[in-house]
């Protein structure tokens, strides 16, 4: 079941980048390489996210923050 | 970076539903719970924050034309710190427009699509607005002065058909314990209000700039007004008391609605109008973020950054949030707070080294 959710995010990226890559012109040099990292990033997390749905995410990196704080000002 | 320009019009257009999209399901029970038999009265202390988001907004740009906020923060406050400033203010956008993507798509599930999977609604709904973001700017202001007008219609005319079930006297006793209760109440209602601030990201590209404060607060009021009648509304039906237990109160008012019980189910209609505006809302967002990511690293087009980014939004919807239980703590609790710092004490921040800069000739461009 994971691998196929594997393929499928797989086969999103590759259609992602089959749209947009030839768009890119010879010249911009600096937005494909800010579209690879980009789309990397987004297809590691993906994986990672399929693999570990309960990794701790931002919203709670922000509860963790600003939590403790936030309940106090509401009381 | 963008040739599309949008009138200040389309901009107060595209501004109503990004505040009131997520905001109208939340704030009612929100509030209830914070303010009592006062709610009705906490959005108009709330807007407050929206007067100084467009206020900080509009004097920036005065100050720093043509620039976004990206662009400005940078200058202002040096490369290093305002790259790292523009960042995190980029991701607060990205975990708000995610947590909203997720908030709409529990919402679309928990009381139309029981048996859809939460991914496919929320994936959809970031694939129709990246496509919206990919065509620029006008294509999404052309799009908010289709959808938020017949937004605004409907929303009316649910306020017109709930009118005869309506018992005022649930108001009563108005302002028991002073005004204490209601500002409470305004303390989750700022950060909504707040998101005016987006505005940052939009005036650059507006045809003529000294309509936009017009619009800006005819868009304030108007997101005011509605804010105040959906609580007045769900107040007067359903009282204090089973408001702040409901998740969705307004949802459960419109299913209230039965005329001569001819009319009835109208929830589903309404459903369908506010998808419309959500739509508009999540766009406007994405298109700040995809914007503002391009400009922070000096791209010369935003592009192709719109499909990875949007992308990247649909896994900030489901990396940490586990239910609605975690969506309702995090809008009630972490983001008036984290909103407060990045939407209206940042900005304020920006707009005194602004004043100063001018006012001393100091740090020169």
């Amino acid at each position: 079941m994971k691998g196929i959710q594997v393929i499928g995010v797989t086969i999103v990226v590759i259609l992602i980048t089959l749209y947009e890559w030839p768009k890119l012109g010879k010249q911009q040099r600096k937005e494909k390489t800010a579209f690879v990292t980009c789309t990397g990033i987004v297809w590691v997390l993906a994986v990672i996210l399929l693999f570990f749905p309960d990794m701790q995410g931002p919203s709670d990196w922000l509860s963790a923050l600003f939590g403790p704080i936030g309940e106090s000002i509401r009381k | 970076m963008e040739n599309g320009r949008i009138s200040a019009s389309q901009m107060a257009l595209m501004m109503y539903p990004v505040v009131t999209g997520t905001g109208i399901i939340f704030i009612p029970s929100l509030t209830a719970n914070a303010a009592g038999n006062d709610m009705w009265l906490s959005p108009v202390w709330a807007a407050s924050a929206g007067w100084i988001a467009i206020f900080t907004a509009l004097h920036l740009h005065r100050l720093n034309p043509n620039q976004t906020i990206i662009q400005y923060s940078e200058r202002l406050l040096g490369k290093f710190l305002g790259k790292v400033v523009s960042l995190v203010l980029l991701f607060f956008y990205l975990v708000m427009n995610g947590g909203g993507v997720r908030i709409y798509s529990d919402f679309v599930t928990g009381s139309f699509f029981e048996e859809t999977p939460t991914y496919i609604i929320v994936s959809s709904m970031m694939l129709l607005s990246a496509f919206a973001v990919r065509g620029g700017v006008e294509v999404i202001g052309r799009t908010a002065e289709m959808l938020t007008p017949i937004y605004i219609l409907f929303l009316l005319l649910v306020f017109l058909l709930i009118l005869p079930d309506l018992r005022p006297e649930n108001a009563l006793p108005m302002l028991e314990n002073g005004f204490t209760p209601s500002l409470k109440g305004a303390y989750t209602p700022q950060s909504w209000f707040a998101e005016f601030f987006v505005i940052a990201f939009l005036i650059p590209y507006v045809k003529k700039e000294k309509t936009a404060a017009r619009w800006g607060v005819i868009s304030l009021i108007a997101v005011t007004l509605t804010f105040t009648a959906t609580n007045l509304a769900v107040l007067f039906l359903l009282g204090e008391d089973v408001t702040a237990k409901l998740n969705y109160p307004l949802l459960d008012a419109i299913q209230y609605i039965s005329i001569a019980e001819f009319l009835q189910h109208l929830e589903s209609i309404v459903m369908a109008i506010w998808v419309a505006g959500a739509f508009v809302k999540f766009t406007v967002i994405q298109y700040a973020i995809v914007l503002g990511t391009a400009q922070v690293f000096e791209l010369t087009d935003y592009k192709a950054l719109v499909f990875p980014l949007s992308f990247l939004t649909v896994l900030f919807s489901f990396w940490g949030i586990v239910g609605e239980a975690d969506s309702t703590y995090h809008s009630s609790t972490v983001f008036p707070l984290t909103s407060l710092i990045m939407q209206t004490l940042l900005p304020l921040g920006l707009l005194l080294i602004s004043y100063f800069q001018k006012k001393t000739g100091l740090f020169p461009r």
